[in-house]
């Protein structure tokens, strides 16, 4: 009797519980032409992204659509658990696919073209993708940040390039993060191959071994448990991190900061640049509303907002930048590029040498 | 009257009693059924229906079983054994004692230090590796005190990224297990069996070696059991404070999925790491069926006793103090940290300036940059809650009629058993990927739903209420509940008057795991969970993304809210008692 | 041979026995008779060595032992509810004992089985002892206890949880085993018929204090108080006040007794009136009551008075009847206070 009364309340829970979904499932509440109050547009991301109520609202009143946000895991995470849900698409658009994995969305399919107006305010170099299924959002540089104090206080002048890493005084100083795990660590394992080569930057890699760097799973440990700047103080000086990082340690800061405590090492191709990109997700119901979502990504509101959410630049030329990224933030002039196409024809094999290398 | 016919005429109301059992095949079979029917039920739905759908994804590739894949899976499975019998083994050594001190004696802050074990079992990696390092980093406390009192330049301990950090977190992270599970069957084990052992002739170690570890090895096997499948399937301590160095099944499932996206070799990976928890949990199954089934316990908690002579206060000394060193002063750097500033004074590297601030706790309260994303903390502490009430309600609900029927197995029953434990070795990557492809489309269209998140947990947890319900429900004499039926009793009388109130305490013990387990869930949340419904451990790691001290001190703040709630609710749960039992 | 002297031990701040002294002998059977809750059980727990005593000695054979540890000492004890081992048959539990002294399989098996045979428990050797009952669990207990050869053996109650009838039949097997082993005994019981079956001497324990001492006959006899008396069920402890020329005032009328010693006039006193002391009289006794109650007790009459005094007789009389009571000179018993 008591086990039949539990069996019923779990098959009501269940199906309390699809229909809780059904609710408030994307597709049900759908007007195909127009714009109703009711239009939901889902926006599949990364938990990195941020932005603010005031202007996701502008769009909203502006629209009248409503944008719902799927948040997934890192960047691979995100986009993987799009590629594998590709015939059944949880969302209509997908925001944060990087450079260094665009090669991989781009190869499954997964967005539709669209020539967005937009475009014309960004940059040529940021456009990767001729076909316009990928259009860049944000970018930013993959950094060595160091620890201003720690080089004043030991009279070390800062090393210049990656050739510099490789000396005796620099040894040990160093944490970088896991390229399988971390995508800084592949920003950074690229950067070295676009220096040296493939067939150079595993000497290199050998070298740094030798000399003791540190290597880290994740961003997370490889800044608060390792860098000597952070809130963690950790033993090393030097962390791979991002251009922007010095702008959020005063933007951050508990108290006033007139000057940051880390700054980047900008040598030539010390920085890897990693471009964002949005697409509408192939198989979209909402192609309209979707393509409204995009132009407004694209647009000076949203793009302003980008810095001071993500610690990203914004790709539309117009768009003004915060005074603490001004102050403090910092683009190389010479970032490492090497082509999308090549990335994805040799990123596990790099990986997996570089493992061999650093790591066994 | 002669003794044997007295013997005879209770023989005969035996062979009566069970005769009743005696019936046709389905019939004996029918109590089993409907007892496993609502977690069958449910595991199939959320177990192992989306798991076929994620392995199938990749098995069908000629990649599955290529000699490159087998070598990925043989060189982390080295490993991954490894680690998990050490960890096993020294979370045991600390464990065990720990056990025998909190269901023995009495002293005062009991109840506190007891939480408080407990209270490491749902912080996030990120939060435990933030503490480890304040105390035992390069220029953790530890360290710098070493340094300043033996004069030396460099930092004595280094343990960050060493198979020790490995070995102390899951030890940090699984003693409560063996605390728990233990301690439990240890507080109703009769203390006169030892004083009658005593009596014969045995000295404490073999009254210990011949009583006590006999008795328990039903609870010490299934805490063993749970502790090594949980350090069999470990990722974020390997991740965070292993290093890239240490490589377990997990953690590359981990990168064979989600970075990789080679879904062959994570198929293959997941397959064997499955494999190696059916194996395990059948090997328990067996050894459990080969100690003797039911163990006769008092109903009412034995006294318990302060120090009485010099070797035990020496002991439970000891162990305070052990245990002091290894739970409370890691989980005490963090609200430490929390309300300490780091001056702006950068150039002094040894000697840090602190001051006192609220600031991280003010910060939480104001979405300064205006974000969407912004939850005040209270609503995160709140969605946790409400995630941990429902996997709690959820897990009891259909583990309670499982744990009943495994109390006297039948052969169904010892069938059934290890495929319980399945869940904990699915990866969480693999459960909460699983759930998305599974649960994207109709008739399970769940995906956009909040109720994903404690389901996913409801399955994590029921593996751990089914094993701390288990032998309570077992150590329930038979004789009792006869009694109870000739005083007239209904069988649900019977149940509520006879065996609630004898397994109230392995109640509460299920309900403070399922509890804690879903607080502390970070791997299928971070996959399933929507961002404007983050639970504690996902605003932790949101904050901790970003560069900047607020954020930090923020996420120490949010991590100090977290520890400060669940020790709360678990000392609650403790202090709980059944009303008019006082021994209880 | 066992000596206690002024044991005192207290629990949480109460004093639980109060210098308790006392002696067994060789082949000695006591019993410690009192109510629940008395310290007997913390008695026996020291005397095993499971506790220690905050005060006093324990002594064995002319040595303290009050720090021997309880394994050391092979005392037996057999618990209350038994405290089988679970996890070992009716054979291993028997056995333990032997197993830790490090005997022979052959003499171990040999002994098991004496013992076995002793209580009457053979051909139950492989048991589960779970699957038996109370009584043969009881039997396990004690065949357990006296497979090696204890120097002493302590009874906790042993028979408190069985019915009657198999308490009779233990208890007389009991007698006889003790009888047969020639072991000391001390036997902690509340159940004055199990302490009169068993004991060579009995031991009155109250209030963490041992009240009064004698073989059973002698202490059933003379009870040294109104405690003692009312315990035992003696029979009708009555209180009374001294008038003169050795008459007492008692609320059921005035009693003579023989008074050996002056007393003051008007003092206090306790007497014992045993029920089989007393005959029905005429109404002009100066005893006298109104009978309350009239119960058929096989072959007589018991009735009880208003006030509670009681007495026998074979022929019943009315309730409500008022009746005259005789009773014979000298056997009146004065008690302590």
């Amino acid at each position: 009797m008591k086990k039949i009364n539990l069996l019923t309340l779990l098959i009501a829970l269940l199906l309390s519980a699809c229909t809780l979904t059904a609710e408030s499932s994307p597709e049900e509440n759908q007007l195909e032409s127009g714009f109703g109050d009711d239009v939901i547009l889902t926006v599949m991301t990364h938990d990195s992204f941020a932005l603010s109520e005031k202007v996701i609202e502008l769009f909203e009143n502006e629209s009248g659509i409503k944008v719902e946000f799927l948040a997934s895991g890192d960047t691979g995470s995100a986009l993987n658990k799009a590629i594998l849900t590709k015939e059944a698409p949880l969302a209509d658009v997908f925001y944060g696919v990087d450079n260094t994995f665009l090669s991989r969305a781009l190869a499954a399919d997964l967005f539709e073209s669209y020539a967005a107006p937009g475009l014309k305010n960004i940059p040529e170099e940021f456009k990767f993708d001729p076909e316009n299924r990928a259009l860049p959002v944000d970018y930013g540089d993959v950094c060595i940040n160091y620890d201003k104090a720690y080089f004043a206080e030991n009279d070390l002048p800062l090393p210049e390039n990656f050739e510099d890493l490789m000396k005796p005084e620099y040894a040990e100083l160093l944490v970088v993060e896991n390229p399988a795990i971390s995508s800084p660590g592949l920003a950074f394992l690229l950067a070295t191959v676009a220096h040296f080569g493939p067939d150079g930057y595993l000497d290199f890699w050998a070298a740094m071994k030798e000399g003791g760097v540190s290597v880290a799973n994740s961003w997370e440990s490889a800044y608060y448990t390792n860098f000597s700047a952070s809130s963690g103080r950790g033993p090393q000086p030097m962390v791979v991190s991002y251009g922007t990082s010095p702008a959020a340690e005063v933007y951050f800061a508990e108290t006033e900061l007139s000057e940051a405590p880390t700054a980047s090492i900008l040598g030539p191709d010390t920085c890897f640049r990693q471009v964002e990109f949005i697409g509408i997700l192939t198989g979209t119901q909402q192609r309209a509303a979707a393509e409204r979502f995009v132009d407004f990504v694209l647009d000076v509101d949203f793009q302003e907002d980008i810095p001071l959410q993500m610690f990203v630049y914004p790709v539309n030329s117009d768009a003004e930048l915060p005074e603490v990224f001004l102050k403090h933030a910092e683009l190389s002039d010479q970032p490492a590029t090497i082509s999308m196409d090549e990335i994805a024809a040799n990123r596990e094999v790099w990986i997996q040498a570089w493992t061999e290398t650093v790591l066994k | 009257m002669s003794t044997r016919k007295v013997a005879k005429s209770a023989e005969k109301k035996k062979v009566f009693s069970s005769r009743s059992s005696h019936l046709s095949v389905p019939f004996r079979y029918r109590d089993s059924i409907l007892r496993w029917a609502p977690a069958l039920l449910f595991i199939s739905i959320f177990f192992f229906y989306p798991l076929t759908k994620i392995l199938g994804l990749g098995v069908n590739s000629s990649v599955f079983l290529s000699p490159e894949s087998l070598q990925i899976a043989l060189d982390s499975l080295g490993f991954t054994l490894y680690q998990a019998v050490l960890s096993m083994l020294l979370t045991l050594l600390v464990g065990l004692p720990a056990a025998y001190l909190f269901a023995r004696y009495d002293f005062r802050g009991k109840a506190l230090l007891r939480a408080l074990t407990a209270v490491p079992f749902m912080l996030p990696t990120v939060v435990v590796a933030a503490g480890f390092n304040a105390l035992l980093g390069p220029r953790g406390w530890l360290n710098l005190s070493l340094m300043n009192l033996l004069d030396l330049d460099s930092p004595p301990i280094n343990i960050l990224y060493t198979l020790g950090a490995i070995l102390l977190a899951h030890v940090f992270y699984n003693t409560t297990i063996v605390i728990r599970v233990v301690g439990n069957a240890l507080s109703r084990l009769d203390p006169r069996l030892i004083e009658a052992s005593r009596l014969l002739g045995a000295d404490p170690w073999r009254a210990f070696w011949r009583i006590t570890f006999p008795l328990l090895r039903p609870s010490i096997l299934a805490a063993a059991l749970l502790v090594f499948l949980f350090d069999f399937t470990s990722f974020g301590v390997i991740l965070l404070l292993g290093g890239p160095k240490f490589s377990t099944l997990e953690v590359e499932i981990y990168i064979q999925t989600l970075q990789m996206l080679n879904l062959p070799v994570a198929a293959l990976l997941s397959i064997i790491q499955l494999l190696c928890t059916l194996t395990f949990s059948i090997l328990y199954s067996r050894m459990l069926a080969q100690t003797s089934t039911q163990v006769a316990q008092q109903d009412t908690e034995s006294r318990l006793r302060r120090s009485k002579n010099k070797r035990e206060r020496i002991f439970i000394f000891t162990m305070i103090t052990i245990l002091f060193a290894l739970f409370v002063l890691p989980m005490l750097a963090l609200p430490l940290r929390s309300v300490s500033r780091l001056e702006a004074d950068r150039g002094d590297r040894a000697d840090l300036q602190t001051s006192l601030t609220s600031d991280y706790y003010n910060e939480l309260f104001i979405n300064r940059r205006g974000s969407r994303f912004y939850v005040p903390p209270i609503e995160a502490a709140l969605n946790s809650l409400e995630y941990a009430g429902i996997t709690v309600a959820l897990s009891l609900l259909m583990g309670f009629p499982v744990a009943s029927a495994l109390a006297k197995p039948n052969r169904m029953d010892r069938f059934l058993d290890p495929l319980l434990m399945l869940p904990l070795g699915a990866s969480a990557v693999t459960l909460g990927l699983g759930f998305i492809i599974a649960f994207s489309r109709p008739p399970l269209n769940l995906i956009a739903s909040p109720w994903l998140v404690p389901l996913a947990h409801t399955i994590i947890a029921l593996p751990f209420v089914i094993r701390s319900l288990q032998p309570a429900l077992a150590s329930i004499p038979q004789r009792y509940r006869e009694a109870a039926a000739m005083l007239g009793a209904s069988s649900l009388r019977t149940w509520f008057t006879v065996d609630f109130p004898i397994v109230f305490r392995a109640v509460l013990a299920a309900a403070t795991f399922a509890f804690t387990v879903s607080l502390g869930e970070f791997g299928a949340t971070s996959l399933l969970a929507r961002p404007d419904f983050p639970t504690i451990p996902t605003a932790i790691y949101r904050f901790l993304s970003q560069p900047g001290g607020l954020n930090y001190g923020q996420a120490m703040a949010m991590a100090t809210i977290l520890m400060i709630l669940t020790t709360l609710s678990i000392f609650l749960i403790e202090k709980l008692r059944l009303p008019g039992r006082g021994g209880w | 041979m066992l000596i206690l002297s002024n044991i005192h031990k207290s629990y949480e701040g109460k004093p639980l026995l109060r210098g308790i002294s006392l002696e067994v002998g060789e082949g000695e059977t006591i019993c410690l008779l009192g109510p629940s809750g008395g310290g007997k059980t913390t008695l026996l727990r020291i005397i095993a060595g499971l506790e220690n005593a905050e005060e006093g000695e324990v002594n064995w054979n002319g040595k303290d032992i009050s720090s021997v540890p309880p394994h050391k000492r092979n005392f037996g004890l057999i618990f209350q509810d038994y405290a089988l081992f679970p996890h070992l048959n009716v054979f291993d539990n028997v056995a333990f004992g032997l197993k830790m002294q490090k005997l022979g399989r052959e003499e171990i098996h040999q002994r098991v089985m004496k013992s076995l045979q002793q209580v009457d428990l053979i051909g139950l050797e492989s048991r589960d002892v779970i699957d038996l009952s109370g009584g043969e669990q009881q039997r396990v207990a004690l065949a357990r206890a006296l497979a090696p050869r204890p120097h002493l053996l302590l009874f906790d109650e042993p028979l408190g949880a069985l019915d009657r009838k198999l308490r009779e039949y233990l208890l007389a097997e009991l007698r006889s085993i003790l009888q047969e082993s020639g072991v000391p005994a001390i036997y902690v019981t509340h159940d004055q018929d199990e302490a009169f079956t068993l004991a060579d001497r009995v031991m009155l324990l109250h209030n963490g204090e041992i009240v009064q001492r004698g073989t059973p006959a002698e202490v059933y006899a003379r009870p040294h108080s109104g405690w003692v008396a009312e315990f035992l069920g003696a029979g009708n402890v009555v209180q009374g006040k001294i008038l003169k020329d050795g008459l007492v005032e008692t609320i059921f009328g005035t009693v003579k007794m023989p008074v050996e010693e002056r007393q003051a006039e008007g003092s206090p006193v306790t007497l014992l009136i045993r029920p089989r002391d007393v005959r029905i009289g005429n109404l002009s006794s100066p005893l006298r009551g109104t009978v309350k109650d009239v119960v058929f007790q096989q072959d007589r009459f018991k009735v009880v008075l208003k006030g509670g005094f009681y007495f026998y007789l074979s022929d019943p009389v009315n309730v409500g009847e008022e009746i005259g009571l005789k009773i014979e000179m000298g056997k009146i018993q004065r008690l302590a206070e």
